[in-house]
């Protein structure tokens, strides 16, 4: 079909009892499709062959065009003979392609909204079903409580806002469009002070109540049709110069409502009490190279540079009083973060990223005091980083977008080096706690890379007489037999 | 002056090639351990398969297909746990009884989900490999494969990823137009044929105990539906090249699985497809 998305729809019961739903998409263009189970949808083209036609014919007479179209169609700037092509191979495609229409969106809501809304229900769904939100009730309620008071402050109207926390290691945050937001494990473990997280709270709430995500959708499907009509006719002689332009197109249109959030973020910020001054540190804290899949992935790709950013704040908080004025909430924000932060250090250490695990577990400890658990942590990064140069060199390169090559021998002439390092980590931890049960563990398999067995054996048996049912248990059991043979 | 080869000549030299060629390569990956540790290997868990459908439109929007993914997930599983059951595999899910209160293995397993797809990404940077070379990969997921595997008293994680798409029939069109447009422009030299719909499917045997991937194959298709029959056929087609034997005894020294070939409907036929974990289209192709 030329649009996939409908702008009129209605059901009828069908003569053979099926409902049947036709959609007009403007321009002439229909298609019908008929239930045939309780999930499975069937087109008409596909039904009328077995002499179903009447249902949908009578959908055609019936259903009205729809005067109050957002948009212009992108099918009426076709070409007549890309026209007939299109319906050429709509009819090949209906046959080919058994897929379900989307849900009709309720009268008088915009199915584009509708759609947004049902896509945001089903990611959240998904999100929970993988065990992705944070499961920390103190965290929740806090970070909930953070950006209802932004939103409140701000006056935003729109969906009803739900803030969350994603059990991922990486510094993002991200809003849909019925007002969930959620912000990353990896970005609160860096972020200082509850004003900075304020900020980011209100800067995503933005972008949900000036309806962003909807605005994006209909710039790219007009962008899109425009670079693959032009792929069309020039895309063999300038496929690349196409792509560029589309690209930098889409961007461009993402950093404008970047620019504007950012705007009015700060103003809420201010309007809720805190210091705005806060809120130009964060950008600095969002730079985050070693996401994987470059920066296009993520939220803050399409962002302004944080210093034009710093600038844009500096210059919006001017006519607020400077934004030195308000609290930060620091003391509190520490408190609350001290888990998250210990749990995003260990999703980063599952996830093989052993450097950043390092650095947010060093840039902890400065923040917070020596702590054994931190300590621990760090040692870990060390030992896994000596033990898997791949790994590391994997991750060293992720950020550059290169392949891991000769950073693998760099790194195995570190081994030394990561594992002192390691065993100095878990050593400082024992003293702070000398029956801290992770540093023996951690001891322990330093010593087995090592190929010290007795070290080895004793270090893991202390740390199996107090681990209780640990979730490592077994693994390390299975290390401790390994070690006894 | 001195004459080319004929044309009939040059294009039996490249069919024989070819044909040499793609005897010698194979699409699965196997660690050189993979034999000596089948004979401790008796249960398997079947993670819940990570499958992203979309519908590929002229407007760039792609939605998902929601229907098409949740029939994907709920016969996958079943599929893929069939097949291991044939090669001598008890085999588990996440739902089995046994698992620990509060060990949040479902979190666990999307983590170990994550590390599967960067380490795919690395396996196949290049989806043929030389067969006495792939026979000998090694790539781990670490540590996590035991946060997973453990809990469940599994010995190998089964992971499977699936990508798919349908194109719209504006999108088709728009293919046939381009299609059209190069062939004039060529002079019809060159008439490039593109799919409406296709699929990548994605498995790996994870070793339990330290997330040794054992074995991992990758299957694509320009012909498949996204729908249970397609996904049989995928699953079919990915454990194809798997290894003679079964688990929990081990295979006779020396014996070797010969490269098996995929079924044509399963081979790339018009450009070497994207490396899983990529998009199937971007809009301006």
């Amino acid at each position: 079909m030329m649009i996939a998305k409908p702008y009129n729809a209605h059901f009828e019961r069908s003569s053979t009892g099926h409902a049947a739903v036709a959609r007009s998409c403007g321009d002439g263009w229909w298609e019908e499709w008929v239930r045939v189970g309780d999930r499975e949808w069937r087109r008409f083209a596909e039904l009328a062959l077995d002499g179903r036609a009447r249902c949908s014919a009578a959908a055609r007479r019936e259903a009205p065009a729809d005067p109050s179209r957002p948009r212009p169609s992108a099918a009426r700037r076709m070409p007549p003979l890309l026209w007939s092509m299109a319906l050429v191979a709509t009819l090949l495609g209906c046959a080919a392609r058994p897929a379900a229409p989307p849900t009709p969106a309720p009268a008088g809501v915009d199915p584009d909204v509708a759609e947004l809304l049902v896509e945001s229900e089903q990611a959240e769904r998904e999100l929970r079903e993988k065990g992705l939100v944070d499961d920390e009730p103190a965290l929740q309620a806090y970070v909930d409580s953070i950006g209802r008071r932004v939103v409140s402050a701000g006056g935003l109207g729109g969906p009803s806002y739900h803030f969350a926390v994603l059990r991922d290691p990486f510094v993002n945050a991200f809003a849909m469009p019925n007002g969930a937001v959620y912000v990353h494990a990896g970005l609160l473990a860096r972020i200082e002070s509850e004003a900075q997280l304020a900020y980011v709270l209100a800067h995503e709430a933005v972008h949900v109540a000036r309806g962003h995500s909807l605005a994006r959708l209909r710039y790219v499907r007009s962008v899109t049709t425009k670079a693959k009509i032009a792929d069309i006719f020039v895309g063999a002689l300038a496929g690349p110069m196409i792509g560029l332009t589309y690209a930098a197109s889409v961007n461009g249109h993402g950093q404008e409502a970047e620019a504007e959030a950012d705007r009015e973020a700060i103003r809420m910020l201010v309007g809720a009490g805190y210091r705005g001054e806060e809120a130009v540190r964060t950008f600095a804290l969002l730079d985050d190279p070693g996401r994987p899949g470059g920066t296009s992935a993520f939220l803050f790709s399409d962002h302004p540079a944080a210093a034009e950013r710093e600038t844009a704040a500096r210059a919006a908080l001017s006519p607020l009083g400077g934004g030195a004025a308000g609290e930060d909430g620091r003391d509190r924000y520490l408190f609350a973060s001290r888990g998250v932060s210990l749990r995003t250090i260990d999703l980063a250490l599952q996830r093989q990223l052993y450097a950043r695990a390092l650095g947010d577990a060093e840039a902890a400890l400065a923040r917070r005091g020596a702590d054994p658990a931190l300590l621990c942590q760090a040692g870990e990064a060390h030992r896994s980083m000596a033990a898997d140069p791949e790994g590391a060199a994997r991750e060293a390169a992720l950020g550059r977008g290169v392949r891991p090559g000769k950073d693998v021998a760099s790194l195995r002439a570190r081994v030394d080096g990561e594992r002192a390092a390691a065993e100095a980590a878990f050593r400082r931890a024992l003293g702070l706690d000398p029956s801290f049960g992770p540093a023996h563990r951690g001891l322990g398999l330093l010593a087995r890379d090592r190929g010290d067995r007795a070290t080895a054996r004793a270090e893991l048996s202390l740390y199996l007489r107090d681990a209780g049912v640990a979730a490592d248990r077994r693994a390390i059991e299975r290390v401790l037999q390994e070690v006894s043979s | 002056m001195k004459s080319s080869p004929t044309p009939h000549l040059v294009l039996a030299v490249a069919a024989l090639a070819s044909a040499a060629l793609s005897a010698c390569v194979t699409t699965t990956r196997a660690h050189p351990e993979l034999e000596a540790r089948r004979s401790r290997i008796a249960r398997a868990v079947v993670l819940p398969p990570d499958v992203s459908f979309k519908l590929i439109t002229f407007e760039g929007d792609n939605p998902r297909l929601a229907a098409e993914e949740e029939s994907a997930k709920r016969v996958l599983p079943g599929l893929i746990a069939s097949r291991l059951r044939e090669r001598g595999l008890t085999t588990l899910d996440l739902d089995s009884a046994g698992v620990a209160p509060g060990a949040d293995v479902r979190f666990q397993a999307t983590q170990l989900q994550g590390l599967f797809a960067d380490a795919m990404g690395d396996l196949y940077r290049s989806l043929q490999m030389r067969a006495d070379a792939a026979a000998r990969v090694r790539r781990s997921l670490g540590s996590q494969a035991s946060r997973v595997a453990d809990p469940l008293g599994a010995d190998v994680v089964a992971l499977v990823h699936v990508e798919g798409f349908y194109k719209s029939g504006g999108e088709v069109a728009k293919d046939m137009a381009k299609s059209v447009m190069i062939g004039v422009l060529t002079l019809g030299t060159a008439v490039p044929v593109y799919p409406s719909k296709g699929a990548v499917l994605a498995l790996a045997l994870v070793d339990g105990s330290n997330g040794d991937v054992l074995w991992a194959n990758v299957v694509l298709s320009q012909s498949v539906d996204l729908d249970a029959a397609g996904m049989e056929s995928l699953v079919a087609a990915v454990f194809g090249p798997f290894p003679p034997g079964t688990f929990g005894t081990a295979v006779a020294s020396g014996e070797t699985a010969p490269p098996v070939a995929l079924p044509a409907a399963t081979l790339p036929a018009v450009a070497p497809v994207a490396p899983v974990g990529t998009e199937p289209s971007s809009p301006p192709s």
